[in-house]
């Protein structure tokens, strides 16, 4: 790897394909993710932020971020605030019988996200959401420079965005919780009464040396993970679920299923997560020798973790395993999405909010389950007769060599079918 | 008997543990980490060591024998 900013000169590059290997590597406390130290401590546009952290910095970050992520929290979410949200924005958003999908995905997953990381904005105008979505699209050219085609592109982009995102969402947001925490201080409210999200805590917590939070910008990048990656891996799994139905024969039956039964949609969904990765490809940098599944690997190596091939090992997932079925049955604590959340001390904390509780084969449904919300997008979109535009194919991102991102997806609805249900 | 413990330096706070066996763990809202409760040493030993297998940190111990 040369030039761009990036580390030029690694140790020694090694490669786990293996499901169980590459468990092992992300429980690996020697491999981590700052395994680039001139991309991510020098002028980095995430610098700082919890992705990239290790150890007990980031330990301490994820103690106060994971309790925006609580089962009540997710419940709260899945039940009451996002359902309303969903019909009413898809009463707006699909205005024809044909319709790009892709950023109505990324809009009905914005909202959420945006309230989650505790940003201001009015949900009711199309023109905040579109402009939080612009700059997730951002975000994510950000997230994914690694696979950047123009990394010195995707820095000045993402640099503007941020710039912009700063003054228009952040700062209002930060005034007021500041306000409230004030209050919270003097004893005129409880904690309780504090908002709920990733900015609140993130203030709440700052003097807090062990966060590493003293520079203001870091709080902002760190929001901004939060909306990215609450909004665009559910965007692009909304997506790439109708696309892996629509490939089979029997696509139609199957978005019957999807659109009378939650659990088979959740199935759907963490199935598509399985086989297409919005990361289908991890690095890490050996921070000390160390050794994972029988291999050595030296200090200042890279690891290349590739989880698109871990989540096809037939070892794992059967001979099956290439097959999209939702209904494959699978080992005991092994989740059916794979290692596409990841695993180990950086495993996604939004996973249950996209994807929802795992679903082993023989699960029953109780009062405490959480559907995820991608699988009520999806059956939503099913109830309301959703079928492949045949005159209008969809893009790929090309900006990105990863294989399952799209940029476009035209859809068809049947207008007269049912949304209620 | 079974010993169950979790090392709070470790723990991120993902209450994945909770979910899983809630009458073993609760999660410490000051410190934002699990603690075991009293009730874990009894819990059954295969939800126990699922609860630890599933604990992205690995900050669970459960030590004893399936009964």
């Amino acid at each position: 790897m040369t030039g761009d900013g990036l580390l030029t000169k690694f140790a020694a590059t090694i490669t786990f394909d293996r499901y169980e290997d590459i468990r092992a590597a992300l429980f690996d406390p020697d491999l981590s993710r700052t395994f680039d130290k001139r991309s991510y401590e020098e002028g980095n546009i995430r610098a700082g932020i919890v992705s990239i952290q290790h150890g007990a910095v980031h330990r301490a970050r994820r103690r106060v971020e994971n309790t925006q992520f609580r089962a009540d929290v997710l419940r709260l979410y899945e039940r009451e605030l996002f359902p309303k949200v969903m019909d009413d924005l898809l009463d707006r958003l699909i205005d024809s019988d044909r319709v790009d999908l892709f950023p109505i995905g990324e809009m009905l997953s914005v909202v959420l996200a945006a309230r989650r990381a505790g940003v201001e904005y009015d949900a009711a105008s199309l023109d905040d959401l579109r402009a939080l979505v612009r700059l997730v699209d951002a975000f994510s050219q950000g997230a994914a420079i690694l696979d950047a085609r123009d990394p010195n592109a995707v820095r000045t982009l993402v640099r503007d965005a941020y710039e912009e995102f700063e003054t228009r969402f952040v700062r209002p947001a930060w005034r007021r919780r500041a306000e409230a925490i004030a209050r919270l201080r003097r004893g005129e409210i409880t904690e309780g009464e504090l908002p709920h999200d990733i900015l609140t805590v993130l203030l709440l917590h700052r003097e807090d040396p062990s966060l590493e939070l003293g520079d203001e910008r870091r709080v902002v990048r760190e929001v901004a993970t939060y909306l990215q990656g609450g909004t665009h891996t559910s965007a692009q799994t909304l997506v790439n679920a109708l696309d892996a139905m629509f490939e089979r024969p029997d696509a139609g039956r199957l978005l019957e299923r999807v659109a009378s039964d939650p659990l088979f949609a959740q199935r759907v969904i963490q199935e598509t997560l399985r086989l297409r990765p919005t990361t289908p490809k991890a690095r890490r940098r050996a921070e000390a020798d160390t050794e994972v599944a029988g291999v050595r690997i030296p200090k200042d190596a890279q690891v290349v973790l590739d989880f698109a091939a871990g989540n096809r090992d037939p070892d794992v997932f059967g001979p099956t395993a290439d097959d999209f079925d939702p209904d494959r049955p699978l080992p005991p604590n092994v989740p059916r999405w794979g290692l596409s959340f990841g695993a180990g001390p950086h495993q996604c904390p939004g996973r249950a909010v996209g994807a929802g509780f795992p679903v082993p084969a023989e699960f029953v449904v109780d009062d405490d389950h959480v559907y995820g919300l991608v699988a009520l997008e999806l059956r939503s979109v099913a109830r309301r007769g959703v079928r492949p535009d045949p005159e209008r194919a969809p893009e790929r991102d090309l900006r990105t060599a990863r294989f399952t991102r799209w940029l476009h997806y035209y859809v068809r609805f049947d207008r007269s079918a049912t949304a209620v249900g | 008997m079974t010993r169950v413990t979790v090392d709070p330096e470790l723990c991120v706070g993902t209450a994945e543990c909770v979910r899983l066996a809630p009458q073993a763990f609760d999660i410490d809202e000051d410190r934002g980490v699990s603690v075991p409760r009293p009730g874990a040493a009894t819990t059954d030993f295969d939800i126990l060591t699922e609860a630890a297998l599933n604990c992205p940190t690995r900050a669970i111990a459960v030590d004893g024998e399936a009964r």
